[in-house]
C-alpha cells in the first residue's frame, strides 16, 4: 500500500536486539495498518500464558495507514498490547504529532518485547535505532522528563516522544503513556507494561516521505473540510450554557432521534469536548455520584462546569496532526488554588464528568489541577476518577474507615481531600496503593462487600457515557475486547455518523421511543456491529473518533483511503477490513482466557435498582441480551462470542496468521 | 436535481424523504425551498437553530448537492 511504510520494528530488550522487518502486502490489503497491523502481530506473537508484565509481552505503537497523506483528522496515534487491567486485549490512543514520527522513521508500527535490566529510551531517526540509558530520566514525570529528551536528543528539529510518568514507572495498572506535554494514551494499563519493560521513553526524529496514491484529490477533500469546519464556528448567541438548555430538552423528550453530525464540528472546534458536560448531565449521559446519582444532585454544575469557563482561560488552540477540528487548548492555571502549574491541556469532558459530577464535586479548579497532576504523572484520568468515587461510596457506607485512609476523609465533593488520595494513588501510599491499581483490585483488598461500588467491566473501568440511556453503548462496553471503552459506538454516535450512507447493510437510524429502544432489538445488533467495524477501519487508518462524531457525509473516511491507496474499494468492502480486525481483538481475547460474551455491567449500571429521577428514570437495560444479536450479526458464538470458525474463513483470516 | 439530507425534529412528518432522509430538490434550491418541501414554517425553523453543514443559515441561502440540514444543535461523546 502506497501510504505505508511496509516495514516493522522489533526490539527486543532483553537481548538489546533491534531488526526492521518487512511486512507482507496481503497484512496492508486485509487489514490496513495500525490496529490491524497490531492486532495480527499480537495475536501471533505473544503466547497465550503471557504475564502483562512480563518479558514475553509485546508493546506495539502503530501509526495509521492514513497517516501522512493529508487526510484529515488522521494523526492518531496507538498502543496495543495485552493488558494487566483486563488480561485480554488492551490498546490505548493519542493524538499529536507521534503518529507520523513511526512512519517517518520508516516503520509503520514499532514492537516491543523483553525486559531490559535498566532504564532505557529508544531513539530512532533515518540512520539510527537504538537503546539508549535512561537513569536520569527514571523517577521524572512525563513532561519534565520529555523536556529535557527534546535537549538531549541533539536535534535541531525536536523529536517525538511517547514517554511514561511515575505512575507507569510504578506499574500502576491504570497508567498510560504520554506524548507532547501530558497528552495521554491512557486507557488499558498500557504504561504499566511499558514500566515492566524499564522502557521510559520512545523518541523518533525522522524525516522519511510518506507517500499517497493520489496527492490532488487528498488535498481537494482535505480543503473541503477544513472549509466547513471554518465555516461552522459557533455563532455569538451560541454560549456554553445553551447546551445545558438542549440537554434538559432532549433529557425530557420521550423519544430519540439521530442528530446531524455536522452539529458536532462547530462545538468541538470551539471548546473541544468539555462542551459535552453540561449537555451530558441534563440530557442523562453523565454518570453522576459513582453512577448512582442524578441531575438532582448537581444542579451546579451547569454553572461550574460551564464550558465558557475553561474557554475564557484558554492561552491557545492547537490542532492534532493533519486536523482541521482543532479540538485542543492550553489553559491558563496561574492563580490556582492549588500547586504551581502554570498550564494545562484543556481537560476533556471525560475528565471534566469524573473528578467533577462522578464525585459530586463543585469545584472546577481542583479538576484543572487534577488535570494536570494525572497528565505528568501518566495516570488514566477515567480509571482514576472510577476508583476514587469507589473509596468515597466505601468510606460512606463505613467499609474503609479513617485508619485506612490514611486520616483523609473521603467525604462526596471533599476536593481537597480527593486530591490528596489521588496524590497518594501516584506516589503508591498507604490507601493510594490499591486505588493505583483499578477498582477491581481494590475491591478484592477491601473485600467482596465492596465489589458493588467497584465500576468496572472485565477490569476496566467505564467511560463516562450511560448505558441506562443508550443501550447500544452498554453492548459495546461489555462486548468490545478492550471492554468498557466508551469510543467505539452508541446509539447517539450511531445517528451522527450516518454509516448507511457509506455501507449498504447498515440500517438507518430511526426516532425511537426511549423505553423502546432500551428492549434487545435486532436492529441495534446490526449498528453495533457496524459501529464496531467503523472504529477497527478508524484505528486501522490512523483517524480519530471525533472525525466519526461529524459525519461520513463531513469526515470522508472512505474516499480518503481510496485517495491514499488507488485501491477503489466501496464502504462494504472497507468494512469488511474492519472486521476484520476486530475478529483477530476477539480472538486474542479468546487466545488468552477472556471469553468475550463473559463479560457484565455493574448491576448499578443496568439500572438495577432503577435511578429515581432524572432521565433515566425507571431505566432498566439488559445489554447481555441484546449482545446476542451482536454477536449472531458478527458471526460468533451467541454463547461464548468466540468467533465462528466459517466466520474466519470467509474473512481469510486463517490465511493471514500463517503469513 | 440535487440530493439533501434533512434531519427533522421528532414528531415531524418526514413523507417528503426518503428512508435515508434524503430529499430531492431542483438544483437551484435553496433553504426556504427545503422548508417548504418539509412544511416547515420559516419561523419555526429558526427556532430549531435551522442549519446546514453544522452553520446556522438563512433561508436564502443556496443549497448544494450532499448538504445536510438538521434542526437542533447537538454535541454527543468526549
Amino acid at each position: 500500500m502506497k501510504s505505508c511504510m511496509g516495514y516493522i520494528a522489533e526490539v527486543d530488550l532483553t537481548l538489546g536486539k533491534i531488526e526492521k522487518t518487512e511486512i507482507p502486502k496481503q497484512i496492508y490489503d486485509q487489514l490496513l495498518s495500525g490496529k490491524g497491523l497490531g492486532a495480527w502481530y499480537l495475536y501471533k506473537n505473544i503466547p497465550a500464558d503471557a504475564d502483562p508484565l512480563g518479558p514475553d509481552n509485546i508493546l506495539g505503537f502503530v501509526s495509521g495507514a492514513l497517516t501522512g497523506t493529508n487526510a484529515p483528522i488522521c494523526g492518531r496515534w496507538s498502543i496495543v498490547t495485552k493488558s494487566p487491567l483486563t488480561g485480554g486485549w488492551g490498546d490505548a490512543n493519542c493524538g499529536g504529532n507521534f503518529s507520523p514520527a513511526i512512519k517517518r522513521c520508516g516503520v509503520d508500527a514499532i514492537f516491543i518485547k523483553g525486559v531490559s535490566k535498566k532504564p532505557v529510551y529508544l531513539f530512532m531517526d533515518d540512520d539510527t535505532c537504538e537503546l539508549r540509558d535512561a537513569s536520569e530520566y527514571w523517577g521524572l514525570d512525563a513532561i519534565e522528563a520529555e523536556e529535557r529528551l527534546f535537549v538531549d536528543a541533539g536535534k535541531v528539529k525536536k523529536p517525538s516522544v511517547a514517554l511514561i510518568g511515575p505512575a507507569g514507572e510504578q506499574l500502576s495498572l491504570i497508567s498510560g503513556v504520554c506524548n507532547e506535554g501530558g497528552r495521554i494514551a491512557a486507557r488499558s494499563g498500557v504504561g504499566a507494561v511499558m514500566g515492566s519493560k524499564r522502557l521510559k521513553a520512545v523518541v523518533l526524529a525522522g524525516s522519511q516521505k510518506i507517500a499517497c496514491h493520489d496527492k490532488k484529490a487528498m488535498n481537494e477533500l482535505s480543503k473541503e473540510l477544513a472549509k466547513r469546519i471554518k465555516k461552522a464556528y459557533p455563532a455569538g448567541i451560541m454560549k456554553g450554557s445553551t447546551y445545558g438548555i438542549l440537554g434538559a430538552a432532549m433529557g425530557a423528550l420521550p423519544a430519540s432521534m439521530p442528530l446531524d453530525g455536522s452539529m458536532n464540528m462547530g462545538p468541538l472546534s470551539k471548546w473541544g469536548s468539555s462542551v459535552n458536560t453540561v449537555l451530558a448531565i441534563k440530557k442523562g449521559d453523565g454518570p453522576i455520584k459513582n453512577w448512582g446519582g442524578t441531575p438532582r444532585d448537581v444542579k451546579w454544575a451547569t454553572k461550574n462546569y460551564n464550558p465558557d469557563r475553561l474557554f475564557e482561560r484558554e492561552l491557545n488552540k492547537y490542532s492534532c496532526y493533519s486536523c482541521s477540528l482543532g479540538c485542543g487548548a492550553v489553559i491558563n492555571l496561574k492563580g490556582l488554588a492549588y500547586g504551581n502549574f502554570e498550564h494545562t491541556h484543556k481537560p476533556e469532558y471525560e475528565t471534566i464528568q469524573g473528578f467533577g459530577p462522578l464525585l459530586l464535586n463543585r469545584n472546577l479548579e481542583s479538576v484543572l489541577y487534577l488535570n494536570e497532576l494525572l497528565n505528568r504523572a501518566g495516570m488514566d484520568t477515567i480509571s482514576a476518577a472510577n476508583s476514587v468515587a469507589y473509596a468515597i461510596e466505601c468510606y460512606e457506607n463505613g467499609l474503609i474507615d479513617d485508619s485506612q485512609t490514611n486520616g483523609l476523609k473521603l467525604n462526596w465533593g471533599a476536593h481537597e481531600d480527593i486530591i490528596k488520595l489521588v496524590e497518594k494513588m501516584i506516589a503508591r501510599e498507604g490507601i493510594g496503593d490499591k486505588l493505583a491499581d483499578g477498582v477491581k483490585k481494590a475491591a478484592e483488598y477491601f473485600g467482596a462487600a465492596t465489589e458493588k461500588f467497584a465500576m468496572h467491566v472485565g477490569g476496566q473501568e467505564p467511560g463516562f457515557h450511560e448505558p441506562r440511556l443508550d443501550l447500544q453503548l452498554g453492548v459495546h462496553f461489555i462486548t468490545e475486547p478492550s471492554p468498557g471503552k466508551h469510543t467505539i459506538g452508541s446509539g447517539g454516535d450511531y445517528g451522527n455518523m450516518a454509516l448507511w450512507d457509506v455501507c449498504t447493510w447498515a440500517p438507518v437510524a430511526k426516532v425511537e421511543n426511549k423505553k423502546a429502544a432500551r428492549k434487545p432489538n435486532e436492529g441495534c445488533g446490526k449498528a453495533s456491529a457496524a459501529s464496531a467495524y467503523y472504529a477497527m477501519l478508524i484505528d486501522g487508518a490512523g483517524g480519530c473518533y471525533y472525525g466519526k462524531l461529524i459525519g461520513t457525509n463531513n469526515w470522508k473516511l472512505i474516499s480518503y483511503l481510496n485517495a491514499a491507496t488507488g485501491w477503489g474499494k466501496s464502504g462494504d468492502e472497507y468494512m469488511e477490513i474492519g472486521k476484520r480486525i476486530q475478529m483477530l481483538r476477539l480472538m486474542f481475547n479468546v487466545k488468552h482466557g477472556v471469553l468475550p460474551a463473559s463479560l457484565e455491567l455493574p448491576k448499578r449500571i443496568e439500572g438495577r435498582p432503577p435511578l429515581k429521577d432524572g432521565p433515566n428514570k425507571g431505566a432498566t437495560i439488559d445489554p447481555n441480551e441484546q449482545a446476542k444479536y451482536h454477536w449472531k450479526e458478527l458471526g460468533c458464538d451467541v454463547a461464548t462470542g468466540a468467533p465462528l470458525n466459517e466466520t474466519l474463513e470467509a474473512l481469510g483470516i486463517n490465511e493471514l496468521l500463517e503469513l | 436535481m440535487i440530493r439533501v439530507r434533512v434531519l427533522l425534529p421528532p414528531g415531524w412528518s418526514r413523507k417528503m424523504l426518503d428512508e435515508r432522509y434524503w430529499l430531492e430538490l431542483k438544483d437551484d434550491a435553496t433553504l426556504a425551498d427545503a422548508l417548504a418541501a418539509v412544511r416547515m414554517p420559516r419561523p419555526l425553523a429558526k427556532a430549531f437553530f435551522v442549519s446546514i453543514n453544522g452553520t446556522f443559515s438563512s433561508s436564502k441561502e443556496k443549497l448544494n448537492d450532499g448538504d445536510s440540514i438538521a434542526f437542533f444543535p447537538i454535541v454527543t461523546s468526549g
